[in-house]
């Protein structure tokens, strides 16, 4: 199968056999990639986590219509992101990870001949670009080619975000070219204006960018003609660096903190672990577990032994960003933090509406979990019972759901305003709704009002 | 028919311009080699001062700032 998503790089195009990922390569990337092998740099870059691990390989037949010289296959990579998934940290851990790429290759003679952000993944919690074709010659560019890429996939959304303290994933959501520059200049006036960098990579760059469009195409053939030092490139680089490290996030989230301001009792909590570790008991490791409204992710290291990726969801930026930041040493191999609205999912889009495949269609859990879930999706989204069971269904064959009863404090308070939503929320309907699609394997109160519920789907 | 320099991804004759302005005194004489006169309307008219963030880099835009 050829990706939907790699056409617009004419030199290398990504296809699949099965699980394997392989990418077709031009007679110049072919030389290029064999340059930078022998040069040790893709050795370099491989060990200090920078790019995925690959190789080339010979006994593989391209598809028809793609560049065929080499043929270079990659580790694949559990869990493939989109930046407006990501929290305002590891939207600048990829930014930095992009820009060290491009610096050690600066080293050997290679520049990265763009810079989208969807060429990098987070591989666990660490971002890793994938698009191992990424590398080019230095002496092929003039200037710092992907300078204007960037700047729209990275720069642009984190000073959105610390700057105006607007959270950047709307803005990114089904974006395929990032945030222009021009829409942040109408964002950031007044005295956001004289923030760092803002008056160069932001204003002039917008103004430049506006005379520009009407500038005859013999002066366009003369700017392209520019040339830079390598080393001037370099510096440019150094100083976009600094400036993204020191980029801090003005937007606190709503349920940050959340945890460890809750009601609940000690023995609540540690009846609620012991049914999850009973319930992911399984023999075997197993790919991929999904934690939905995974919060600072309490219960989803409960995950981590279990099985060999876990994805942790939330729909609040903050609480997604305080997960990133807490995971530790072998967690962030396995664990992802993901900002995704369980009942407003990532959709598919760009070229045919296919090019970045949608949220459910990247993330397949053999399990998931939805702890204290079910109510905010009923009562605070006004999702019925039963679309919220049949939600669970569609996302995985197995399931640990907690449902919290009417009368329980956090559903009287969250439905205070609007009783009539309560209307139909309600334990036996749910266990009925339940019942239709699932097997209970097992059910336990783990306190007065909350009932915890490992289900297996009826089709398994 | 312009050759195209860089692969298939074009800076942008903005994003060009921008980094010759980020790249200081070298991107002066790069600007000067661009023939400065043609091109420095793509770069006057401001209607507000520039503010002088990266010191002397930005002095040929204020310098030459006189409009069209």
């Amino acid at each position: 199968m050829i990706d939907p998503g790699s056409f617009r790089d004419p030199d290398s195009q990504v296809f699949y056999i099965g699980e394997r990922v392989f990418r077709g390569l031009s007679e110049s990337a072919a030389s290029v990639d064999a340059a930078a092998r022998d040069a040790g740099l893709m050795d370099r870059l491989v060990a200090s986590g920078m790019l995925v691990e690959n190789w080339r390989i010979d006994d593989v037949e391209v598809p028809a219509g793609l560049p065929s010289a080499a043929v270079v296959e990659s580790r694949r990579i559990p869990v493939i992101s989109h930046p407006a998934e990501w929290s305002f940290e590891m939207l600048r851990d990829a930014a930095l990870s992009t820009l060290d790429t491009n610096l050690a290759a600066m080293d050997d003679g290679f520049v990265l001949k763009d810079a989208s952000s969807f060429n990098v993944a987070f591989d666990g919690a660490k971002p890793v670009t994938m698009d191992v074709s990424s590398l080019d010659r230095i002496e092929n560019h003039s200037v710092w080619t992907a300078y204007g890429q960037f700047v729209d996939h990275f720069l642009a959304p984190l000073m959105l975000e610390a700057y105006a303290g607007v959270p950047f994933q709307p803005t990114l959501s089904s974006s395929v070219v990032g945030m222009p520059v021009q829409m942040l200049d109408r964002l950031l006036r007044g005295s956001r204006r004289y923030r760092s960098g803002v008056t160069t990579h932001v204003r002039l760059r917008s103004r430049i960018e506006r005379k520009v469009d009407g500038m005859p195409d013999e002066r366009r053939s003369d700017v392209a003609g520019v040339a830079l030092p390598a080393a001037v490139i370099e510096a440019n680089i150094r100083k976009m660096r600094k400036l993204v490290s020191k980029l801090e996030s003005s937007n606190n989230g709503h349920w940050e903190g959340y945890e460890h301001a809750l009601p609940y009792a000690e023995d609540e909590t540690a009846a609620k672990k012991a049914f999850i570790e009973a319930a992911t008991a399984d023999a075997n490791i197993r790919p991929l577990a999904l934690d939905v409204g995974a919060n600072e992710g309490m219960f989803t290291r409960l995950l981590i032994d279990r099985f060999e990726r876990v994805v942790a969801i939330d729909s609040d930026p903050g609480v997604v960003g305080s997960l990133y930041r807490m995971l530790e040493g072998t967690e962030r191999d396995g664990v992802t933090p993901l900002v995704v609205d369980i009942v407003n999912q990532s959709p598919a889009f760009g070229l045919f509406g296919r090019e970045r495949p949608s949220f459910a269609s990247r993330v397949r859990p053999d399990f998931s979990m939805w702890l204290a879930v079910v109510h905010h999706l009923c009562i605070g989204q006004g999702v019925p019972i039963g679309k919220v069971v049949q939600l669970i269904g569609e996302t995985s064959p197995e399931a640990v759901v907690e449902f919290v009863d009417p009368n329980d404090p956090m559903v009287r308070r969250i439905s205070a305003s609007r009783p009539e939503l309560l209307d139909g929320y309600d334990r036996d309907v749910f266990e009925t709704h339940l019942g239709l699609q699932f097997t209970l394997v097992n059910r336990e109160s783990v306190s007065s009002t909350r009932t915890l519920y490992h289900v297996v789907r009826c089709d398994r | 028919m312009i050759e195209p320099i860089i692969g298939y991804l074009d800076p942008g004759s903005g994003a060009t311009i921008l980094q010759l302005v980020l790249a200081g005194t070298v991107g002066i004489g790069a600007l000067a080699k661009l023939r400065w006169n043609r091109i420095k309307g793509a770069l006057g008219q401001d209607d507000e001062p520039t503010e002088p963030a990266e010191s002397a880099e930005s002095a040929p835009i204020t310098s030459t700032d006189t409009g069209e």
